[in-house]
């Protein structure tokens, strides 16, 4: 019902829209002052990513405005510098970061301003060894300080996406002494007065479920940056309720960081606000997704797999509910990144997405069910009410081709423990995943990761993914990660669904944000902002 | 009270553990901080016997420990004490709405039985009783911020800062609430009170020339009320089920969404504890509406004397 009310609202502000739509405001100069407004679904669980415990999307999105990494990604998806100031690759093992000199954590108690130094990121690392982020690293066997600014990281084996993780929005510096005691030496930094960093901002309230306070940093290594005066992050569930906020003037900005952002029928809404600027972008995460277990039937067949995929009507289902544009599918690895493999590029396999029903129920013919065939399809409310309509969408896809799902949906902790875990029967639908470097996603297609619910064991795929993480270059890694996606794409191992454009929406006074392709760590796109 | 209590804490401990979803593999997905799952199982307690589990929970409870949330680590007691304010304002405002709404409704539509505004009360009341609160809530946060310009607070306003924007934060959702809740206290009144109408004694002080207002609150209505404050008692529990959708629409910290994240969570200890909160709450309510009945009805003293 909240969703019709939506709906209906929606069409009713769809003729204002037209008419109260600006254009983007050209190019001015940055002004210094003022606070920004901006929604976030949730909250931070703790201050810590480097931890005993995993850490939730929005502690990392949290530390992105009061923390820096060794490197970072560009709001185009480059990685650039952050805290170092240049690295080098002396051997295959091998690799030396040398920091930026004058870089000062905020001057809070008990760090009080002093000077980041190659012993803080020696220590995070040593953090990092103890948590479970240690899987970014798999191979990494030393870090030491030579001298005051030089970092140098030793390895027992090459790893590719060494230099991709130290940009990961985990792996953020921490002082020594800003964490609570703890026995093992790696101090507790899940308080709120532990998140002391060197970052554009600081954190100066913490109110849980409400709301947290970021003051501009005075002493930001960047000269004159940020421009802001300070960040109000208010924790919003509800996206109807951050469009009324900013309808109102009470918020300037509503991120897209991640999964599906703000749902495309609200965009007209969005649009009617006087002043607002509606930004659709793209995300690095792979898009939904169809799954089945690739060591049952009928799903081992990758004719079943073929005519599941040509049975989708990418087209047609974003014109439904993707308004404001989508691509046809993004998978097996983001469609941002530089190794996706588009369709125009894809030879014989991109006949697998070209929606064909004849060719579909000729292939499920072949595959030895001319008459279709029963099959549950599971699904979760954990991912909100659009997502189970989406699945309702799949299954009357599904329906022309003679595949009759019967819908399982599942509360989320049932999912987790049990579908998530590759427990499943029949066909799945699995929400959009928004990783890190791209050997994350590679990795999930390997026996025993936790991620790998289609029961994928693959003695070439496991061999690609081995061969691209030992890569001794670019150009070596580039050429396997190829590889791997062309023998995605052929064998089809999931059914990818058009993927939606990320919407951002800003009101009249936000100048110079730009939507990150990395959503997690968003806030950085906050230093180049300003309020007119 | 104690044996309820016993009880809810019984029931409430064996259903967390009979829903489907296992905590162990719920925080193994998403936090991670252990090598295995049996180990995760072990750090937690939670490979002990269900009777051991029980226990141990019960006993501490009983020393005024209610343990930790097993997701953020934070005493479930200091949670608590940040949260129960906020449901139990919204609570008690919302049932302050219902009494006054269905009450006043409820009389009015019997003194003008049949006509027209005995009509249109009905009418708005069947509106807010078959609407749900959720939706209305949408639309009391959409449709002002279109047309008016204005938008709830982003943040909860504490009472101890400013009362008086504290009270307005809260009457909009107490509102919506308050006449969800209040459309069956007005159905019961009216009805109660056309019954009373027809008893003899009130058609002998309607004859014997006493003022209509006096024949109606004072005679009819004290009667009439039981039923109604009966009602009450059990819309103590419900007022709390809707304090949950008008908390999350209006930004409202409360126990409300705490109790949906520890059920989504599977947050055993928070959640056992805020169950018992509340049933206590609920109980405290149900004892204050048995009080009540000494107050209204005389009989009801002297068959207790």
């Amino acid at each position: 019902m909240t969703r019709s009310v939506r709906v209906v609202v929606a069409v009713a502000v769809a003729g204002v829209a037209a008419v109260a739509a600006v254009a983007p405001a050209p190019a001015q100069t940055p002004k210094r002052g003022g606070v920004i407004r901006v929604a976030e679904q949730s909250d931070p669980v703790g201050f810590d990513t480097l931890g005993k415990k995993k850490a939730p999307v929005y502690t990392q999105l949290a530390l992105a405005y009061t923390h820096n990494r060794l490197l970072k990604y560009d709001p185009s998806g480059e990685i650039v510098n952050d805290l170092a100031e240049r690295w080098t690759q002396t051997n295959p093992t091998t690799y030396v970061v040398t920091l930026r000199k004058g870089v000062r954590f905020h001057n809070k108690p008990p760090v009080n301003g002093r000077e980041l130094t190659s012993e803080d990121v020696k220590f995070t690392f040593e953090r990092l060894a103890k948590s479970p982020e240690a899987r970014l690293f798999p191979t990494l066997k030393a870090v030491t300080a030579p001298d005051k600014y030089t970092v140098r990281f030793e390895l027992s084996a090459p790893f590719s996406a060494f230099v991709a993780n130290l940009a990961a929005t985990t792996v953020y510096i921490y002082p020594k002494e800003a964490g609570k005691p703890t026995a093992d030496g790696a101090g507790d930094y899940t308080a709120a007065d532990t998140a002391i960093g060197t970052g554009p901002f600081t954190l100066e309230e913490y109110r849980e479920k409400q709301r947290l306070v970021f003051k501009r940093n005075p002493d930001y290594f960047e000269a004159g940056k940020p421009y802001l005066d300070g960040v109000e992050l208010y924790t919003i569930p509800d996206a109807a309720g951050s469009i009324a906020a900013m309808r109102t003037g009470k918020l300037d900005l509503i991120p897209a960081g991640r999964g599906e952002g703000l749902p495309h029928f609200l965009v007209p809404e969005a649009r009617a606000i006087p002043g607002a600027r509606v930004i659709p972008h793209g995300l690095f995460q792979t898009s939904e997704n169809l799954i089945g277990r690739l060591d049952q039937k009928p799903w081992s067949d990758v004719r079943v797999r073929r005519a599941v995929s040509m049975s989708i009507d990418r087209a047609g289902l974003a014109k439904a509910i993707f308004t404001e544009g989508a691509e046809p599918f993004s998978g097996p690895i983001p469609v941002a990144s530089k190794y996706f493999l588009p369709l125009d590029r894809m030879g014989e396999s991109a006949a697998w997405y070209r929606h064909d029903l004849t060719a579909a129920k000729k292939l499920l013919a072949d595959a030895g069910y001319p008459n279709g065939l029963p099959t549950k399809l599971t699904t979760t409310v954990g991912y909100g009410p659009s997502y189970a309509s989406r699945t309702e969408l799949l299954k009357s896809m599904l329906a022309k081709l003679g595949i009759d799902a019967s819908i399982v949906t599942q509360e989320y902790p049932v999912w987790i423990s049990t579908t998530y875990k590759g427990g499943f029967e029949g066909l799945v639908h699995i929400p959009a995943w928004t990783l890190g470097d791209e050997d994350e996603w590679l990795g999930s297609y390997t026996p025993g990761d936790t991620r790998n619910h289609i029961h994928l064991e693959d003695a070439k795929i496991t061999e690609l993914v081995q061969q691209a993480r030992s890569a001794p270059n670019e150009a070596a890694r580039a050429k396997l990660i190829g590889q791997f996606v062309t023998t995605f794409h052929d064998q089809l191992y999931r059914v990818y669904l058009p993927a939606p454009k990320l919407i951002t929406v800003t009101s009249k006074r936000v100048q110079g944000y730009v939507p990150p392709v990395r959503g997690y760590g968003y806030a950085i796109a906050l230093v180049n902002t300003w309020l007119e | 009270m104690v044996p309820t209590l016993l009880a809810v804490s019984v029931m409430v401990f064996i259903i967390m553990r009979l829903l489907p979803g296992d905590v162990v593999a719920l925080m193994f997905q998403d936090l991670g901080y252990a090598a295995s799952l049996a180990e995760m199982r072990s750090r937690l307690g939670l490979d002990l016997p269900f009777h051991e589990q029980y226990a141990r929970w019960l006993g501490a409870v009983l020393r005024g420990d209610f343990g930790q949330s097993l997701w953020t680590q934070r005493p479930v007691l200091a949670v608590l004490a940040e949260r129960l304010p906020v449901t139990l304002e919204l609570g008690l405002l919302s049932l302050l709405v219902a009494v006054l709404y269905g009450g006043v409704a409820g009389v009015v539509a019997a003194v003008y039985h049949d006509r027209w505004p005995d009509a249109a009360l009905r009418s708005v009341a069947m509106v807010f009783l078959s609407l749900p609160s959720f939706w209305l809530g949408t639309l009391a946060i959409v449709v002002p911020s279109i047309w008016l310009g204005w938008s709830p607070s982003l943040q909860l306003v504490p009472f101890t800062e400013h009362p008086l924007e504290n009270l307005v934060q809260f009457l909009l959702p107490a509102a919506i609430l308050g006449s969800h809740l209040g459309a069956p206290i007005m159905r019961m009144t009216r009805a109660m009170m056309l019954e009373v109408f027809r008893h003899d004694y009130v058609r002998t002080a309607q004859a014997k020339g006493l003022e209509p207002r006096r024949v109606v609150l004072k005679h009819a209505l004290r009667n009439a009320l039981i039923p109604s404050v009966t009602i009450l008692g059990v819309q103590t529990a419900q007022a709390i089920a809707g304090s949950i959708v008008m908390e999350t629409l209006f930004q409202l910290p409360g126990m409300g969404s705490l109790l949906v994240e520890s059920v989504a969570h599977r947050d055993f200890p928070m959640f056992q504890s805020l169950v018992l909160f509340l049933a206590l709450f609920v109980m405290a309510v149900n004892l204050v509406v048995d009080l009540t009945y000494f107050l209204i009805d005389p009989r009801t003293r002297a068959q207790a004397g």
